[in-house]
């Protein structure tokens, strides 16, 4: 059993200085330049603050505001007759959040060119680098699908999208994904979930060699969700810490811990990072390898405790380096 | 008032440049925008923000003004979105929330108790100041008093009815970190201490921070108060609370006092059958948002608005709909007859007019005063259309 690592598991906030420039650029009193390099300046402090002890770094997909940003740009998805940001879709609230993203609609066959997600992303030099896109079942769940009937061939086509988008992330040096799954336990919940969605050829059709794949179920109880992905190609799976039920976790496949809480304003110490780990190992059955990082993604909490968790994240991370 | 298709709009619209940088050096550009924004509306203070003679306030350099002619520049931008409002021909006006800095930290900031923690996306360009709930929450007398005297101001300067706008208690406590609450509930280790924390906060909320506004307003001859829930369905084993928060906040209001609710970007099904039990008199919704086009087909209503109208007949209940008829996520600017199809469509589900009430989705405060106002303007066209498609 051994440490591989911290990573981090969905977008980060904005700075407020950055926020303050998006507003004057709403307003017509600023330009994309100038609010472009503030994006860029957040970036780099959330890659420097995963400078030790993080297996794959991000530069927090900050320009992206929600994970389904980019889709409007892949074929087969309708380009609203609006103009700026409001070009993608309604506004609809993510999960029990007080953040909403834009309602993608699906009108025809999703296929892609090969560049829409890179051109989203800025380079990651000289280490690994790892995006964060919706999982699956919460991307059939997110999107108005008005074209497809049959929804497990709406996810392959979306796998298939992505798929056709690794030559040209790897160029600007991502070699992970973490696919979210915030609605596995959301529906779970409410008896509406679809476990087809979970679909064994989805990972299959991305999974290529020296590319990283892993699942995250932020929000659940990862023991319910493990057993529907042990036969998959995904690498490693998400465990919400503050979910799951560590004693009913049974795994071959090496898990993702997330350990710091991405709703809460406090900052974990680096014993209680400790403890979660030991809890872990000692209630779960499991043998293989783990990373650890936050449960979901730092949106809700502002971007100088965010960068405070990814610190913590950092210090403990390199504690536990060479562990067993 | 009794009006059928009685016009409205919800709460915010965009604050000016000059009003939003109240120490920032003066601008040509924004000085110009001031003074034609100022003669379109006729608003005569236009000429104390700047003049010939050069002795206005946008003409002083911003480091430079004392605090009572920053709280000229914020009243005089109220006094714009007035007459804006009243311009535009509505049938009930505020401030277009120009003295608040969002609909949050307004209140939070006025509030014992909370402590800033920065800001988080809502949507787009729109972010809010989260703040930690550090002990019991409780208005000031100070906050009091503010908004009393906002609601005063507004009132002074229109001849329209003022329908002042108050964030609700649910929201409130959702946008917060409760941990004052939380801990609390840690300690007494007993019951499920998330759920508790957060029925205590919204409760305080509603009895010691919203509902000694809501009394001034009534004091203070209100003919319709408004509170926003716009987080009221975040969390669906939570709708009890929502109800119970409203219900609070409104405590001891009259029944001549129009209770007005605003919901929007919200599941509205998963608030029934509770929402049932709430004593608000009208529910200002969300129903245009998912159906913005330039070809308007009535069965593009937003289907969860068309899903609170049919549990408002299911289960009974005699509440007004102010329907969101614009979409304030676009600049595409619906025309009257749009908006007509619109109440029309609206009102057949209905089925009484005097119970439709018209406004935007939600504040207009996402758009330039270039779209929001002839955005506004068509909606009240589009109501006085479908008054004469009734006759």
């Amino acid at each position: 059993m051994s440490f591989l690592g911290a990573i981090l598991s969905g977008p980060v906030s904005r700075s407020a200085e950055t926020i303050s420039e998006h507003r004057l650029l709403r307003d017509g009193h600023s330009t994309k330049e100038k609010f472009e390099e503030l994006l860029k300046k957040d970036a780099e402090k959330i890659i420097n603050a995963q400078e030790k002890g993080f297996a794959f770094v991000s530069a927090g997909q900050a320009n992206w505001l929600d994970l389904l940003r980019p889709f409007s740009f892949f074929n087969g998805f309708r380009k609203r007759n609006s103009s700026g940001e409001d070009s993608v879709g309604p506004v609809t609230r993510w999960y029990s959040t007080n953040t909403f993203y834009r309602k993608p609609e699906i009108i025809s066959k999703i296929t892609a060119k090969g560049n829409e997600l890179s051109s989203f992303l800025p380079e990651i030099e000289d280490r690994k680098g790892v995006l964060f896109l919706p999982g699956p079942y919460s991307f059939s769940r997110l999107v108005q699908n008005s074209f497809y009937n049959d929804n497990k061939e709406l996810v392959l086509d979306y796998a298939q999208a992505i798929a056709l988008n690794l030559d040209s992330l790897k160029e600007k040096g991502y070699f992970a994904v973490i696919f979210s799954e915030p609605s596995f336990g959301f529906d779970f919940l409410k008896e509406s979930f679809d476990e087809k969605l979970l679909v064994k050829g989805f990972a299959g059709k991305i999974k290529e060699k020296n590319f990283t794949l892993g699942i995250n179920f932020p929000l659940a109880d990862a023991s319910k969700a493990i057993p529907l992905i042990e036969e998959t190609a995904f690498d490693f799976i998400g465990v919400d810490c503050f979910y799951s039920d560590f004693s009913g976790i049974k795994t071959k496949k090496d898990v993702f811990l997330g350990l710091v809480d991405g709703s809460r304003i406090g900052i974990e110490s680096i014993e209680s990072v400790k403890k979660t780990i030991k809890d872990f190992k000692l209630n779960a059955s499991f043998s293989g390898n783990f990373f650890i990082g936050p449960n979901d993604r730092l949106f809700d909490v502002p971007f100088e405790q965010g960068l405070e968790k990814i610190n913590i994240l950092s210090k403990a991370a390199a504690g536990l380096s060479g562990e067993e | 008032m009794n009006k059928t298709f009685l016009t409205q709009e919800i709460g915010s619209i965009q604050r000016p440049i000059w009003r939003q940088k109240l120490n920032a050096p003066s601008n040509e550009n924004w000085i110009k925008d001031a003074l034609e924004w100022g003669k379109k509306f006729d608003v005569n203070e236009r000429f104390e923000l700047a003049n010939e003679k050069k002795t206005g306030l946008l003409q002083k350099n911003g480091e430079k003004r004392t605090q009572e002619e920053k709280q000229r520049i914020i009243d005089i931008s109220s006094i714009y979105v007035i007459r804006m409002l009243e311009k535009a021909g509505l049938d009930r006006v505020f401030n277009g929330e120009q003295p608040r800095t969002e609909m949050y930290d307004a209140f939070a900031s006025k509030t014992k108790g909370i402590k800033t923690a920065g800001f988080v996306n809502s949507f787009d360009a729109n972010y809010f100041r989260k703040g930690i709930i550090t002990k019991k929450v409780e208005i000031s007398d100070e906050g009091i008093d503010w908004f009393k005297k906002e609601f005063e101001f507004a009132r002074n300067h229109s001849q329209k009815i003022i329908k002042p706008c108050l964030t609700g208690p649910y929201t409130m406590t959702d946008w917060s970190y409760v941990e004052y609450y939380a801990e609390l509930q840690e300690k007494k280790a007993s019951g499920n201490p998330v759920k508790e924390a957060r029925r205590n906060a919204v409760l305080d909320f509603a009895s010691d921070v919203i509902n000694p506004i809501v009394k001034e307003y009534v004091k203070a001859g209100a003919e319709v108060i408004q509170i926003d829930e716009p987080a009221a369905s975040t969390k669906q084993h939570e709708a009890d609370l929502v109800v119970e928060g409203i219900n609070a906040s409104f405590k001891g209001v009259p029944r001549n006092v129009e209770k007005a609710v605003h919901l929007c970007y919200s599941n509205y099904s998963s608030l029934f059958p509770e929402l049932a039990e709430s004593s608000a008199d009208s529910y200002l919704i969300e129903c245009t948002n998912h159906s913005t086009g330039k070809e308007f087909n009535p069965n593009q209503i937003h289907e969860e608005a068309l899903k609170i109208i049919e549990l408002f007949k299911e289960y009974k209940m005699n509440a007004s709909i102010g329907a969101g008829l614009i979409d304030i996520h676009s600049d595409l600017i619906e025309s009257p007859e749009i908006i007509r199809d619109r109440i029309l469509f609206i009102n057949k589900l209905m089925d009484d007019p005097k119970k439709v009430q018209v406004n935007p989705d939600c504040g207009l405060r996402t758009r330039k005063w270039e779209i929001a106002f002839p955005k506004l303007e068509n909606m009240v066209k589009g109501a006085e259309l479908a008054r004469k498609a009734l006759e």
